[in-house]
């Protein structure tokens, strides 16, 4: 068996990817288990090992004494040409040994950009692609992750899908895999586990204009429906209280504290916000116990607070305050990876940044009031101004203002207004007075092409035409009058590719499949994303890209991803795409309840479990 | 760096930081090794809030270390005395490196041998330049044994002086015939040395026996 040898690993670049025995890595012994797991991330090392998923999982399943669980990652270009000149099959870090010896191959759907690297993972161990191909001697393929809400571009590829939370789910497959006789027995047992969906136990019927006509299970004992799994607990649910330590540096390289799911802000344009419900929280003497492990047992000297709108959570006061308190000897270091537009949270950072960052990052996401509401993003140029002046006095002395373009409804005044936008922030500046404001100001505003994603409430609408964009911006830029705005916009193909597979079908399974044998790979990375081989692969399986991305939809066609039950109702996404038409707010539901269904589904759950107030503050 | 940080937070020792706004940890190395080599005998100052018993040290260290660090030895430093980094002279370093045919080998050393320069086109970042790494090998000695070349040799380490493992090898390399192409070559560490006159001291019996200098 050819391993990746010295010989290998010091013609590449960045060898430290491949050599894993980091500390807190777990080794076992293979003649104890029963299972063997392989946790796959579609891109290198260090984009992996910052992804906190992978993290929980690996700590969860290495708990389960019948279970060894290993990491693999993508080989980078140059060590990918070693292994195959070499014939050294793609392994885990742990053990070395190729992914087609292992039970199961766990891969995490991260971003539509990456599922190529994902067929080249299999293609590098020697694993057929196709499901239909693979027999008892093959691992099982199972994917998770926020793209597994719209499965359907990879049904063939998979033999099931994780929808939602994986803590607790996957230990009841890997329970019900060892109960099985082989796998066919296996794919029919798991489809009745809540949360797990089987592809091949499903037929998919089309119409003449080529919309979904009917999707159906293939026997009684196989749910219409599948609803996302969420875990039973959120505070108790299982968390490590060690990570693993890389010897290199890695993209997001300190402590993460996941301290609550789902979102109440209710933004139209997202999905994480809408797949996340309910909302969930952890205590915050939880956090701090759970910090408390990982710190000795890592070394690490900073902690981020994550969740995906971390000013919202209930105690975050009280969090941070608590953590520099308690460490206040340790020099160790805090950090919030996103900041809610509201001068209250800029006096926050205030208190936790002992060294004044000179940047500081708001995501406004539209130029005009107009366009905000549409998108229910909550902020109103007050809020904004007010928080740009606390930062300038604050002493920070760039700003940086992240927006998208071609949203729905949009007009050009819209985009335009960006550019207003950005010029009243610079003013804001010069009313700090000069010995008090920090020299060097700078707005820098940057935009990027909407793209429609599934079980939001924009999800019928059409991507705008990259040409329609460019124009808008032609104008946004020329209506910039401050000096101190630099203005980018992120014009790339990609996008477009993003809006396909995100709200595709099973009918791009053999387009992805195609671009990949064309040597489609790390097409998130520009310096290969290739247009041409994808629009070749469109072509010769005869699909026009601009079915799955620019075509509006009518609220009673069949989506592809509609057999999945998120608790939150198509009814409630139709009323809030009609409310985004009239410009119309929906306000955060910890005032009010906006009657999501989040709570009447059968995901269960309870709106705002852990948290200390329902109040919005 | 970074992982030797880690360790030493998680060992808990009270080490020691700088002040201002970003305090960083106290401690340098003697000397980084290249990415590939290895070594058996490495040197990191550490500069401490309290004193501890050098054998507990060693021990909260080896508790809580990664995966092919060891800590062997440590001792105390006087007030006032240079770093171990300032003091560094001098290291010596195991090379193997794999040849297709060592039929010539022989011969072909004993020649380079007898030149008096031994001259090599030195990289960096931004100029080509060629100098003569003779005058940096203090001793080197060698031996063929199954199709590697085993050479032990003492270089020129630290500020003033410095030659590479790595360039010596390349030398060696380029000036023989029948290297393994593409092969690695195995660089090992063995000895760092502090120069006392016209000796070569270990960093670690410079500490014991000449306590008004450095020594980590």
């Amino acid at each position: 068996m050819n391993r990746i040898s010295d010989d290998i690993l010091y013609r590449v670049e960045k060898p430290a990817r491949y050599i894993g025995g980091e500390y807190n890595s777990v080794y076992k012994d293979l003649t104890s288990v029963d299972i063997r797991f392989a946790f796959c991330f579609p891109d290198v090392y260090e984009v992996g090992m910052s992804h906190l998923g992978t993290r929980i999982l690996y700590y969860i399943l290495n708990q389960r004494e019948d279970t060894y669980c290993e990491r693999a990652f993508a080989p980078w270009t140059d060590m990918e040409k070693l292994l195959i000149d070499n014939n050294i099959p793609l392994g885990t870090l742990e053990t070395k040994d190729p992914l087609s010896s292992f039970d199961f191959l766990g891969f995490t759907l991260q971003y539509e950009m990456s599922y190529t690297n994902i067929l080249n993972m299999l293609s590098l161990s020697n694993i057929p692609l196709r499901s239909e191909d693979r027999d008892d001697n093959f691992p099982i393929v199972l994917f998770g992750g926020p793209c597994a809400y719209n499965p359907e571009p990879l049904y063939n590829i998979a033999d099931l899908f994780v929808i939602g939370e994986g803590e607790e789910v996957t230990g009841e497959i890997l329970d019900t895999y060892k109960k099985s006789k082989g796998r066919e027995d296996f794919l029919k047992n798991a489809s009745k586990i809540k949360g797990v969906y089987v592809p091949s136990l499903y037929t998919v019927s089309y119409n003449e204009d080529k919309t979904i006509k009917e999707f159906t299970p293939k026997y009684d004992f196989v749910p219409k429906k599948v609803v996302k799994r969420i875990v039973s607990n959120f505070n108790e649910v299982d968390y490590p209280d060690k990570l693993v330590v890389p010897y290199t540096e890695i993209v997001h390289d300190r402590i993460m504290l996941e301290t609550f799911r789902g979102c109440s802000r209710g933004c139209r344009f997202c999905q994480a916000g809408m797949i996340y419900r309910p909302i969930r929280e952890k205590k915050t003497d939880k956090l701090l116990e759970l910090l408390d492990k990982i710190k000795d047992s890592t070394g690490y000297d900073e902690v981020s607070l994550t969740s995906l709108s971390i000013c919202d959570y209930s105690d975050i006061g009280g969090l941070v305050n608590s953590i520099i308190e308690k460490y206040k000897e340790d020099k160790f270091g805090v950090s919030l990876p996103s900041i809610r537009i509201d001068s209250f949270y800029i006096e926050l950072l205030n208190e936790i940044q002992k060294v004044r960052k000179t940047g500081l990052t708001f995501a406004p996401e539209a130029g005009t009031q107009r366009m905000r509401d549409i998108i229910n993003k909550g902020v109103t140029e007050e809020d904004l101004l007010n928080s740009a002046a606390s930062a300038f006095n604050s002493g920070y002395s760039t700003i940086k203002l992240y927006t998208m373009v071609g949203l729905p409804y949009e007009t050009e005044e819209d985009v335009a207004g960006i550019a207003d936008m950005a010029d009243k922030v610079v003013r804001e500046y010069y009313k700090v007075p000069k010995d008090k404001r920090k020299n060097g100001l700078r707005v820098n505003v940057s935009s990027s092409i909407f793209v429609p994603k599934p079980f939001t409430p924009f999800q019928w609408i059409p991507q705008d035409d990259m040409g329609n964009v460019l124009e808008k911006v032609k104008k946004l830029k020329a209506n910039i009058k401050e000096r101190a705005v630099s203005y980018t916009y992120h014009e790339t193909k990609v996008s477009y590719l993003e809006a396909i597979f995100a709200r595709g079908d099973r009918r791009l399974s053999n387009v992805l499949i195609r671009a990949f044998e064309k040597g489609a790979k790390f097409d998130g990375w520009s310096e290969y994303f290739n247009y041409d081989i994808w629009m070749e692969s469109l072509k010769e399986e005869g699909i026009d890209g601009d079915f799955y991305a620019k075509r509006e939809r009518c609220y009673d066609e069949i989506l592809p991803w509609d057999f999945i039950d998120i608790g939150v109702s198509k009814k409630y996404l139709i009323s809030e795409n009609e409310k985004a038409k009239k410009a119309e707010l929906t306000c955060d539901c910890r005032q009010n309840c906006s009657a999501c269904g989040i709570n009447c589904s059968e995901v269960g759950g309870e709106c705002f479990e852990g948290a200390i107030l329902n109040k919005v503050h | 760096m970074r992982t030797l940080q880690r360790i030493i937070r998680r060992s808990k020792l009270n080490v020691e930081y700088s002040q201002g706004f970003n305090p960083h940890m106290n401690t340098s190395l003697c000397q980084p090794l290249s990415v590939g080599v290895y070594s058996s005998s490495e040197y990191l100052d550490i500069y401490l809030e309290e004193r501890v018993k050098t054998i507990e040290l060693i021990e909260a260290l080896n508790k809580v270390s990664s995966k092919g660090i060891k800590f062997l030895y440590a001792a105390e430093v006087k007030e006032n005395v240079k770093s171990s980094m300032a003091i560094l002279s001098a290291a010596k370093y195991n090379i193997k490196i794999k040849y297709e045919e060592t039929e010539n080998l022989e011969e072909q050393l004993g020649d380079l041998f007898h030149l008096e320069n031994w001259n090599i086109v030195k990289k960096s970042k931004s100029s080509e330049k060629e100098v003569d790494i003779r005058p940096y090998i203090y001793k080197m000695g060698y031996k063929i044994e199954d199709s590697y070349l085993i050479i032990t040799v003492t270089l020129a380490s630290g500020s003033k002086d410095n030659l590479s493992a790595d360039l010596l090898s390349k030398f060696i390399i380029e000036n023989t015939k029948g290297y393994k192409k593409d092969s690695f070559v195995l660089i090992k560490r063995i000895e760092m040395y502090a120069i006392d006159g016209d000796k070569f001291i270990p960093l670690d019996k410079y500490c014991t026996d000449f306590s008004k200098q450095v020594i980590h």
